[in-house]
């Protein structure tokens, strides 16, 4: 037996089997706890020194990758998002005409800016329907800005809106609060202005500008702009009434043409606030030197080759002040 | 000393790899074995019993991983070792095919042992887990070992110490 035991521990092999199996029965005999502190301990001693850097490396290769991926998903949800902001402004806008076009009983027709006309000076618009969706040259045109114009011309499918920037079109206007009658017009170079408006009338910067409906061709209470500055003229004959427009033509995408329907009924002249005491205006007001946004003074041949000026209480004039070309 | 020094790298190298680089290159899940073409080389090149040393040392690295099993990768190691040192001597051990088949072999030993204890799996389930993972690994491992092991056995039977003095030239 002995002898067999010699022979047995000579193979050096068999004595390192022996051994590795008293290791390995040991190692499957150890208490769980001892194992996992074993195992615990030897890979965060051995192997986590450079499994962290390998992790990472993994990451950057993985992160460039995905970086590809995103910057390619980014552009396409970059062009979405212009899409639907685009989407979200023209809803926006045809939601405010919704709002529009139920405030009064008229016939409206919906039409979106299609060009405008090209040069520096260009006040005109083109819009995408024409008389093959029933509009006719003459129509008036109006957005959530208020009053945009009337149409020139009328095509197939386009037709030509005459804007209240256009130097040839007049819209007989009223002080929304003291009622004042006046004739406004766009001055290339001076900006829009309010004409033929009596010395001593009651206008103050601020005051809204409504069309007044008395031309016959604009309807009554579409907004044109605010009172910017009123002073009179130098010779006394009247007011200088610079006005600020509530269109803004860069901001217009949507309009509604007025195609038919009941026009709103023509404002009573007889404003209580007529007969409110006014401030006069003072001397020293007069001469003060105008600033350059204030439209240069009209001279008084002008007011008389288109009928006068309006007075605040007097009754609208027989002609239509709202003259186009 | 040098050659310990490398045992213990390839030991460690064969478990490192194993455990955070290899499933990269898996192939419709099925992954070659780097501890059973390091053990098959190491029973190749150095006999029986360090090829069993070995095995055992890389089975209780690979055990540290798995420490609920503890001791079965390392008796699957030491059976892997003993197992190739035994088959050295039957084998033409110089040529590629014999070593090539040999490490196959030893990934379809290992197998098991990997199957019942860290992965968890019944007895009754092998012979699917064998079909669908088990012979495409050891396939898998049996063509890596076409490329590693004459390389790992020439890195082990070099001498730097006769190179940097310069042996073997006049």
């Amino acid at each position: 037996m002995r002898s067999l035991t010699r022979k047995v521990w000579q193979r050096t092999d068999v004595a390192v089997l022996a051994a590795c199996l008293t290791a390995g029965a040991v190692l499957l005999a150890l208490p769980a706890s001892w194992k996992e502190a074993l195992g615990r301990s030897v890979v965060a001693t051995v192997f986590a020194p450079l499994e962290k850097p390998l992790a990472q490396l993994r990451s950057l290769a993985a992160s460039r990758t995905e970086n590809k991926a995103l910057r390619q998903e980014l552009s396409w949800v970059s062009l979405e998002n212009a899409s639907l902001r685009q989407a979200a402004a023209e809803n926006s806008a045809l939601r405010e005409l919704l709002v529009l076009k139920g405030r009064w009983q008229w016939s409206l027709a919906a039409a979106e800016v299609s060009a405008r006309q090209p040069g520096i000076f260009a006040p005109d618009l083109v819009v995408d329907k024409g008389t093959a969706d029933g509009l006719r040259p003459g129509m008036v045109v109006i957005s959530t800005m208020g009053l945009v114009g009337r149409l020139s011309g009328a095509e197939g499918r386009a037709s030509f809106v005459q804007t209240v920037f256009h130097p040839d079109l007049r819209v007989s206007a009223i002080d929304t609060r003291s009622r004042v009658l006046g004739i406004i017009k766009h001055q290339a170079g001076k900006g829009m202005v309010m004409d033929r408006v009596p010395l001593h009338s009651d206008v103050r910067p601020g005051d809204t500008l409504v069309s007044s409906g008395y031309g016959g061709v604009m309807p009554y209470g579409l907004m044109l702009g605010t009172v910017e500055a009123a002073r009179p003229d130098p010779l006394k004959l009247r007011v200088d009434v610079g006005v600020r427009p509530s269109l803004d033509l860069n901001r217009l995408s949507q309009v509604l043409v007025i195609t038919g329907g009941a026009p709103p009924p023509l404002p009573s002249l007889a404003a209580p606030d007529t007969l409110a005491p006014k401030p006069r205006p003072k001397r020293s007001a007069a001469a003060a030197p105008r600033p350059d946004s204030l439209p240069a003074p009209e001279l008084p041949d002008s007011a008389s080759q288109t009928g006068g000026a309006a007075p605040a209480t007097s009754p609208p004039p027989p002609s239509s002040p709202e003259a186009g070309p | 000393m040098i050659r310990a020094a490398k045992t213990l790298l390839a030991a460690w190298l064969a478990v490192f790899l194993q455990s955070s680089v290899v499933h990269f290159i898996g192939i419709g899940g099925n992954v070659p074995d780097l501890l059973a073409i390091a053990i098959a080389a190491k029973s190749i090149r150095d006999g029986t019993a360090r090829g069993t040393a070995f095995g055992a040392l890389a089975g209780f690295l690979a055990d540290c991983y798995h420490p609920a099993t503890m001791g079965l990768l390392t008796m699957s190691g030491l059976a892997a070792g003993w197992l190739a040192g035994i088959l050295r001597e039957r084998v033409y051990r110089e040529q590629l095919a014999s070593q090539v088949a040999l490490a196959g072999g030893l990934a379809l030993v290992r197998q098991p042992f990997e199957f019942l204890g860290p992965a968890g799996g019944a007895l009754g389930d092998y012979p699917w887990f064998l079909l669908r993972w088990g012979l495409g690994s050891a396939l898998y491992t049996a063509a890596l070992a076409a490329i590693l092991m004459p390389r790992l056995m020439d890195w082990w039977a070099a001498r730097p110490s006769a190179r940097l003095a310069g042996g073997g030239r006049d």
